[in-house]
């Protein structure tokens, strides 16, 4: 635990070496990186903190934009005494990690963001069809009736998505969700867990917006992978984050969903070793 | 003591196999029939439906699903689908001695509406729908995070349980979410009214779901096919809906003037629940159109 940018926050930390910073999604923790830690750390520190509002983190009233969430991350990685990292985020971790990237990108040495695509092409695609995929965006965006609904049944509502999103079900194993449902029913998680949706209109938007219409764009390698069965498999993903990024590589990870540490562990430690070396 | 129409009969109408309707019924003259909406039963009319039968038969059914009407498992996705409910509604016309009817209805009760129109031209002599786009283009017009407003109906189409068990477990909370934040006057849904819908919703989730399910599926089917094959309302239409201004950010009118030739597009300054925020108002504009 570490107290940084005014709350403490949580975080596991392993290895040595240049160090690599993973950042989990929701609706999880930095759990969801359990079975690529011990690899990663035989080449890297590897710092792996549970988000604002998540996991054994402080859950403030405020700060869920994705700028205050990035200083977050990067004043752990600066107190911990490194100048730089690799970042590698996941679902909303991964959209931490891009908003760090472009606020801080001489500290954010390489980038790798899994199964998402910048929020402001979210916003700017969003239609009948991936509205039926992303409902949860606009439910989320409510004001305290998602906390509600979903608060009369954690393991429910956490397990409709844990269905839905897989491909590889297996790869989410009995204990991971009771993990993640036990994160979610502390008081403030899933509050929390929604506010970093509602921050995502209108100030991660903004945000988006005035980097974009300022032509700031990524100058440091950036990693795309996403799960071949999920949403983004339907979309030309790489082709969209070049408009983002200068220096893109990306694959789709074959039979693999929404959770990629999880569903297909392997496959994504080699993309990530080939891009980190 | 649960409100009621004043003046107004109650009658069980059988519709369909299996299926009947609840309806109040009131007043002579030639026939109006009112549909309600989300997440409503025949009450919300209960200002209109007054005003009317002074000179009018008014009809004011619980739509399938909805209400003290029957509420049938949804088996094969056809049950709540908006033909099946436009059916029941020229069925519940004709039990009751009139094969052509003036129809007015608000949200899921105008989108029933809509396809009575198209599916029985014959049957309907003028048409009203309260503050809705037709299935096809609400869902083209929903977009960005200006779909937020719609989070139910995406909420609503995903496939069977999670929907279902999360309403049920917060039912009255879920929808007075709806009564409390689309209205500008609350004063328009009184306690007693509003105890009413809360009841009658809270006992209808699974077909309430199913209705909404169906228009995020089946009713996009039939009005594409319709668009497809040219199809228009051949009889006056009047649309009210809200006054968004600019925020709307598409042309209502224009979306509505494409199925309705003889259309008359109209804005009322209230909330979602216009016949009960602007009964006057609503009154007016169906006798307007009954006149045309």
């Amino acid at each position: 635990m570490k107290t940084v940018n005014g709350i403490r926050m949580h975080y596991r930390i392993a290895g040595d070496g240049p160090p690599l910073v993973l950042l989990h999604g929701w609706p999880q923790t930095g759990y969801c990186w359990r079975k690529l830690i011990e690899p990663l750390a035989r080449e890297h520190t590897v710092v792996v903190p549970d988000l604002r509002g998540y996991g054994l983190s402080d859950k403030p009233r405020t700060g869920y934009d994705k700028r205050t969430m990035a200083a977050d991350v990067a004043e752990l990685v600066s107190t911990l005494g490194f100048e730089r990292a690799g970042v590698v985020g996941h679902d909303r971790g991964g959209r931490v990690a891009h908003r760090w990237a472009l606020d801080r990108p001489r500290q954010v040495e390489r980038l790798a963001v899994l199964d998402i695509l910048p929020t402001r092409e979210m916003w700017r695609r969003l239609d009948a069809e991936l509205g039926r995929g992303y409902w949860h965006w606009l439910f989320h965006l409510q004001p305290d009736l998602p906390e509600r609904l979903a608060g009369q049944d954690v393991e429910g509502y956490l397990g409709y998505f844990f269905e839905r999103w897989t491909y590889q079900r297996a790869g989410l194993e009995p204990e991971a969700v009771a993990e993640y449902v036990r994160a979610f029913s502390a008081p403030g998680a899933l509050r929390a867990g929604f506010d970093d949706y509602r921050a995502s209109f209108p100030d991660d938007a903004e945000h988006d917006e005035a980097d974009f219409a300022a032509g700031r764009r990524l100058a440091m390698p950036v990693l795309a992978l996403w799960g071949e069965q999920g949403l983004l498999g339907t979309l030309p993903a790489l082709d969209i984050w070049r408009e983002y990024a200068h220096d893109v590589t990306g694959a789709a990870i074959p039979e693999c969903g929404h959770f990629l540490p999880e569903e297909r562990p392997e496959a994504v430690l080699s993309r990530l070793r080939a891009f980190l070396s | 003591m649960t409100p009621v129409l004043a003046g107004f009969d109650h009658q069980r109408v059988p519709v369909a196999d299996g299926v009947s309707l609840h309806a109040a019924v009131g007043g002579t003259g030639t026939p109006i029939v009112l549909l309600h909406g989300f997440p409503q039963t025949h009450l919300m009319w209960r200002h209109v439906a007054a005003d009317l039968a002074a000179d009018h038969t008014v009809i004011c059914p619980d739509l399938r699903g909805y209400g003290a009407s029957d509420k049938p498992a949804e088996t094969d996705g056809t049950r709540y689908a908006k033909r099946t409910m436009a059916a029941d509604v020229v069925a519940l016309a004709r039990a009751l001695g009139h094969d052509r009817f003036a129809l007015a209805g608000h949200d899921r009760g105008a989108l029933v509406a809509f396809r009575a129109g198209l599916d029985h031209p014959d049957a309907i002599t003028h048409l009203a729908c309260l503050d809705v786009l037709p299935t096809l283009d609400m869902w083209d017009v929903l977009h960005g995070v200006g779909a937020a407003v719609g989070f139910h109906l995406y909420l609503m189409a995903q496939p069977p349980g999670l929907p279902e068990r999360m309403i049920s477990a917060s039912a009255d909370e879920f929808f007075a979410y709806f009564l409390d934040s689309w209205t500008r006057d609350p004063e328009a849904i009184p306690a007693d009214v509003r105890a009413a819908y809360l009841d009658a919703c809270r006992s209808a989730v699974p077909s309430i779901v199913a209705d909404y399910r169906a228009s995020a599926g089946i009713d996009v089917e039939h009005d594409r096919a319709d668009r497809a094959a040219g199809e228009r309302l051949r009889m006056p239409v009047s649309v009210l809906q809200q006054d968004w201004g600019a925020a709307l950010g598409f042309d209502a009118a224009a979306r509505w003037r494409a199925w309705a030739p003889d259309l008359h597009h109209d804005t009322v300054t209230c909330g979602h629940f216009m016949a009960e925020e602007g009964p006057a108002d609503i009154a007016k504009a169906l006798r307007a159109l009954l006149a045309r």
